[in-house]
């Protein structure tokens, strides 16, 4: 169903207005707080063919398209910063990857746990995904897109850091001599410059931006997130993702 | 100078051991099994002082017991007995 | 090298030979697993989760000899990948610094260590002392094995029937609730009916948190653009009240009411499913007498009891609006929709909990949401292994093994035959069930309390009785009575214990569960216990033994045989004796020895080796031509059970009225025994958290859990703490008839009781809820209330807070 030539011309004005915003977003300071606007009024202008504009890649992770797009920069989307550009980002150092390895396991009791939450939640749920859902910047901190696929109970894997009492009276936290499975480094390459085979399992870690994307944390970014579709080059391990070989001797059906 | 196989038990299962226990030279630690059993060699001067060290590490906190499974005090002060 | 090197190097030698020889360290044997793999040097197996009734699958990473990671198994039908926090967090609880590593044996007043030998023969004497007097006292997380061994043990070679777990406070309730309508115990459904219900009710459960996989799995179908609608109906609001659609307040009790007024709409309006109960229900009522099993009763004298309950009365009773029984009679009496009940505790832990079990039952026969997909009463199990080893396995004491029950001669005859017993080896005479047995521990030998010794497996009373001052505590105090107990950690059960026996846990461990779903799921060895922790299992055979050796003439069979007589390639293995107990696979042994009572009610078993292969498999596994084994979804539903005859379409084939029809009850609502009064204003209901796993034995000792949950708490409503003039976190005082608790309040905090009500949870060893709570128990499960009893709040004077 094609929306009138009207339509389609507001349309082209409403995306380009929201990609000029989140340019000039782009270009201010991380400090500088985003106050809540209006959305600008639609108005009519001349387009070429009155067709959508091709998006660039950059633009097309940050932008909602479709005659409904301008409603998904509510509130919540002016108080959000947009994300960071999907532009190259090669200049991250091994020095930053262990860091950032290393403050992820203190989350995470071993390499594949749900991490903690580092913040407060409320205890009847929900909400998790105004921010997790496409991941968020607001401010200096990322709220990071959630790394799975949607799942509605939250909090049944994802347990806050800290008590969420009110009087949180002393308490000895218990010694645990368990020392969990650490993470990899890096993933093995078949030669110099070769896409780095994936080295930890893709179960709950099917969405490849919630690490590494532009939003991702510093050291694990990947230099080419104008691609977007990971699993053309980089390939998962059977048996980390649980598909062992079915041996045909075992007499094993699964 | 008697040398002491000994088995001590430990209290707790926490991979790290009793601080004091490795920094007595007279003990060399062997490696841990199942956890709390520590497997060492105790060299002392005397027999009695053998004795001592393991009284010690009775009363010590963290060490729930000291099995001692062999001594050799081929060395010591107790002299040999000759033949007649 | 010279002299002295050569002697410090022999003394390491021998020293670490004898630590080597201390820790019986073994090779686990599960080289064979299909479901092993090894990856970048981490070995990968199954195992079901060690928490709840759930069952979910783990693969459980290991390395050097320790677990390093977990992660969900994606083959499990159960929960297919997806685990919950504590199923995350699962290899953790294995490496708590203060696992218990040696025998303890009280003298004067301290724990000191003991050696097995001594141990063991501990334990042997005072049965041999006593046999009468000796109890055990199981558990829901007792593999099945374990509980096979317990009740062997206990009904074939001491001959008595004093042997009951854990369970009697879980689902004891639940079991005579579905003997009392099937005549046979457990759900008739599984989990693929939370897959296509369109309608799914929570009876006074929390299943958000209790049974996280299970929950999810409906929302996700939410999510996933299905239409399901989810109805809560409970004394408070909780984590799963918010993810709901509707959620009902009813009053502590009111289920009994919601019950009874929904059927009675039914019948009002005749949008009951009258075909349905026509060809396959008859009726049940108390007699004048009550008893199980009750009386026959015609439709007419059934409806007419129910009458009683219209609309009106049943709101009055139950604190739902009559538009929210409306609403559900409206749902019950649409055929086209596809209805699941869920519950838990808040329907077992009931002074009528029977017949709140039987009625729910009853409203779905009523109304014909039974049998296919989607429609089913769903009674949630708690623990991981309550009906594997419970209630399949007969660890109560009235049962044997199979569903079977000591008072029926043909059973015990049938037993006796099983185990090449002497006949009347087994006894008759029903042991005394756990409130019971405890209170006969606690009170003087002189005054009628002829327990004198319990061996506790598994579980831990000192903290999870109700009633802790009158039922656990007097017994400390009388000098001949005494309490062994096997577990994993000190708990409050251990610090109280005469006789401590360390544990080896989960997968230090073979084993073997059964679910909520009749899943029997089983597991190999993966890693060593600490220190001299030992197998549940093997301790049960080494006192066994110990008792032949000292000439107990019960351990023997007929033919003269050990009762766990073990063999290997034709030549008996002595697996009394720690360094052998895995040169054979114990588990197999027992399980395939077991597997033989499992047809009498139609509970088949599969061989062991099927289990191994498999992600479990719902009972009754029945054999096909073709060699392999077909599992059960659908019980008494010709469309998916093999023993329903041919044209039945549905068949009760343990009806208790023989004429293969389910039995929909009548039973009068009845007020709780204590309510809220002038003296004690308040109802005190108890639960559970989603990080902590009953008692926090283990998971309190899991930093991530315990980080997030430290403490407990008592929950209080905004206005109750508003007029109080009690403060968010203050520390409050709680009064029952019973005891005292001092513990500070949290409003608006996990869960929100409505006024009057207050609510807490029972993992803190420090903050004990059970010195509050109620022992009254169900007529017929003898199951404890823990939901409802009466107390009174105190502010606390100010005081300087310690730091």
């Amino acid at each position: 169903m094609m929306p009138p030539s009207d339509t389609r011309l507001l349309l082209l004005v409403a995306v380009a207005v929201l990609g000029a915003g989140a340019i000039v977003t782009l270009t201010m300071t991380q400090q500088e707080v985003v106050r809540p606007t209006v959305p600008a009024p639609l108005a009519a202008s001349a387009g070429a063919d009155g067709a959508d504009p091709a998006l660039g890649y950059g633009e097309l992770r940050n932008t909602r398209r479709g005659p409904n797009g301008w409603m998904y920069g509510a509130v919540s989307g002016d108080l959000v910063a947009a994300l960071p550009p999907a532009i190259d980002l090669s200049n991250e150092t091994d020095a930053d990857r262990e860091r950032v390895i290393a403050e992820r396991a203190e989350l995470r009791a071993y390499d594949g746990a749900p991490p903690l939450v580092p913040h407060a939640v409320t205890q009847q749920n929900m909400d998790c995904a105004a921010c997790h859902l496409g991941g968020a910047a607001i401010g200096d901190k990322i709220a990071p897109r959630m790394s799975h696929a949607v799942y509605a109970s939250c909090t049944q894997c994802h347990v806050p850091k800290d008590d969420p009492r009110p009087a949180q009276l002393p308490v000895t936290q218990p010694g645990n001599s368990f020392v969990g499975l650490a993470a990899p480094m890096r993933g093995e390459r078949a030669w110099v410059g070769a896409p780095p085979t994936i080295p930890h399992t893709t179960t709950m870690r099917s969405e490849c931006n919630s690490c590494h994307g532009p939003a991702g944390k510093v050291g694990l970014r990947t230099p080419h997130a104008v691609r977007t579709s990971c699993t053309q080059c980089h390939t998962p391990s059977a048996l980390l993702d649980q598909r062992p070989p079915w041996i045909r001797d075992e007499g094993n059906p699964k | 100078m008697p040398i002491s196989g000994l088995v001590i038990r430990l209290k707790s299962t926490r991979s790290e051991l009793p601080s004091r226990l490795a920094e007595d030279a007279r003990l060399t630690l062997g490696d841990l099994q199942a956890r709390c059993f520590l497997p060492a060699v105790l060299e002392t001067s005397t027999l009695q002082e053998a004795e001592h060290v393991v009284e010690e590490l009775l009363a010590r906190e963290g060490i729930l017991g000291v099995d001692v499974v062999t001594v050799d005090f081929s060395d010591s002060v107790y002299p040999a007995i000759e033949a007649p | 090298m010279n002299r002295r090197q050569f002697l410090h190097s022999a003394a390491m030698t021998a020293a670490t030979l004898a630590a080597t020889r201390l820790a019986g360290s073994k090779e686990p044997e599960r080289s064979s697993s299909p479901s092993l793999r090894v990856v970048d040097g981490v070995t990968w197996d199954k195992a079901p989760c060690r928490f709840c009734g759930t069952g979910c699958h783990v693969q459980v990473g290991t390395k050097a000899g320790r677990v390093v990671a977990i992660a969900g198994d994606e083959k499990a039908e159960v929960n297919k990948g997806l685990l919950c926090v504590k199923g995350y967090h699962v290899g953790l609880a294995l490496y708590g610094e203060d696992r218990l590593t040696q025998p303890l044996l009280r003298k004067n007043g301290k724990l000191e260590p003991i050696s097995w030998e001594e141990a063991v023969e501990i334990v042997a004497k005072r049965a041999l002392k006593n046999p009468q007097g000796f109890a055990v006292y199981g558990s829901g997380q007792w593999t099945i094995p374990e509980g096979y061994a317990a009740t062997k043990l206990v009904k074939a070679g001491l001959g008595t029937n004093q042997i009951d777990p854990n369970a009697r406070l879980c689902m004891a309730s639940a079991v005579t609730g579905f003997l009392s309508v099937y005549g046979v115990d457990e759900p008739a459904g599984c989990y693929d009916d939370l897959d296509v219900c369109d309608v799914l009710l929570l009876w006074g459960n929390n299943p958000a948190e209790m049974h996280p996989v299970l929950f999810s799995r409906v929302l996700d179908r939410k999510v996933r653009g299905e239409r399901v609608t989810l109805i809560d109906m409970g004394t408070r609001e909780t984590r799963s009240s918010a993810l709901c659609d509707h959620s009902f307040r009813m009053k502590p009790q009111g289920d009994l009411a919601i019950a009874l007024g929904v059927m009675n709409l039914l019948v009002q309006r005749g949008t009951y499913d009258q075909d349905f109960v026509e060809k396959h229900c008859a009726f049940r009522a108390l007699g004048v007498t009550p008893t199980l099993q009750g009386e026959a009763i015609g439709i007419e004298d059934w409806k007419r009891q129910l009458s009683e309950y219209t609309p009106e009365r049943a709101a009055a009773l139950s604190g739902l609006t009559v538009a929210e029984l409306t609403l559900l009679a409206d749902l019950f009496g649409r055929r086209d929709l596809k209805i699941t009940s869920l519950w838990c505790m808040g329907m077992n832990q009931h002074t009528r909990g029977t017949a709140i079990n039987a009625l729910v039952h009853g409203l779905h026969l009523l109304s014909g949401h039974f049998g296919t997909p989607g429609n089913a009463p769903t009674s949630l199990t708690g623990q991981p292994s309550a009906c594997g080893t419970e209630r399949d396995d007969g660890t109560v004491v009235n049962g044997l093994p199979g569903g079977l029950l000591v008072e029926n001669d043909d059973h015990r005859a049938k037993a006796e035959a099983i185990w090449n017993l002497p006949p009347g080896r087994i006894s008759k005479t029903i042991g005394h069930h756990t409130v019971e047995m405890w209170k006969r521990f606690s009170t003087a030998s002189d005054k009628g309390g002829d327990i004198d010794t319990i061996w506790v497996q598994v579980t831990n009373p000192g903290q999870s009785m109700p009633n802790l001052n009158e039922l656990v505590a007097p017994s400390r105090k009388l000098s001949d009575k005494f309490l062994i107990v096997s577990d994993v950690y000190p708990t409050a059960t251990t610090r109280i214990a005469d006789l401590v026996l360390p544990s080896a846990m989960w997968v230090e461990k073979n084993g073997m569960v059964g679910n909520s779903e009749r899943r029997t799921q089983q597991w190999f060895k993966m890693v060593d216990p600490p220190g001299q922790a030992r197998d549940d299992c093997w301790q049960i055979i080494a006192v066994a033994h110990k008792l032949l050796e000292l000439g107990h003439p019960g351990m023997k069979d007929r033919d003269g045989k050990f009762l766990f007589h073990t063999e290997k390639d034709g030549k008996e293995v002595p697996v009394w004796e720690w360094p052998h107990f895995y040169d054979t696979n114990v588990d197999q042994r027992l399980f395939d020895e077991y597997r033989k009572f499992s047809t009498f009610k139609h509970k088949d078993l599969a061989p062991y080796a099927e289990y191994v292969k498999a992600r479990g498999l719902r009972w009754p596994v029945v054999e096909q031509p073709d060699g392999t084994w077909r599992e059960t979804r659908f019980r008494f539903a010709e469309h998916d059970d093999p023993y329903v005859k041919k044209g039945a379409v549905y068949q009760f084939y343990h009806s208790t009225s023989h004429d293969d029809r389910a039995q929909i009850w009548f039973h009068p609502y009845t007020a709780p025994p204590e309510v809220p009064d002038q003296a004690y204003p308040f109802w005190l209901c108890t639960g559970r958290v989603i990080e902590h796993w009953h008692t926090g034995t283990l998971t309190m000792r899991i930093p991530q859990l315990h980080r997030s949950m430290p403490q407990a708490y008592v929950e209080l409503n905004r206005k109750d703490a508003r007029r109080m003039g009690v403060s968010n976190g203050e520390v409050v005082r709680l009064e029952s008839r019973r005891g005292v608790l001092e513990l500070p309040a949290w409003i608006d905090g996990r869960g929100s009781p409505p006024p009057g009500t207050l609510f807490i949870p029972f993992f803190d060893e420090t903050l004990l809820a059970n010195l509050l709570t109620l022992e009254a128990y169900d007529p017929f499960s003898k199951q404890p209330d823990y939901k409802k009893c009466a107390v009174r709040v105190k502010k606390m004077p100010l005081r300087p807070r310690a730091r």
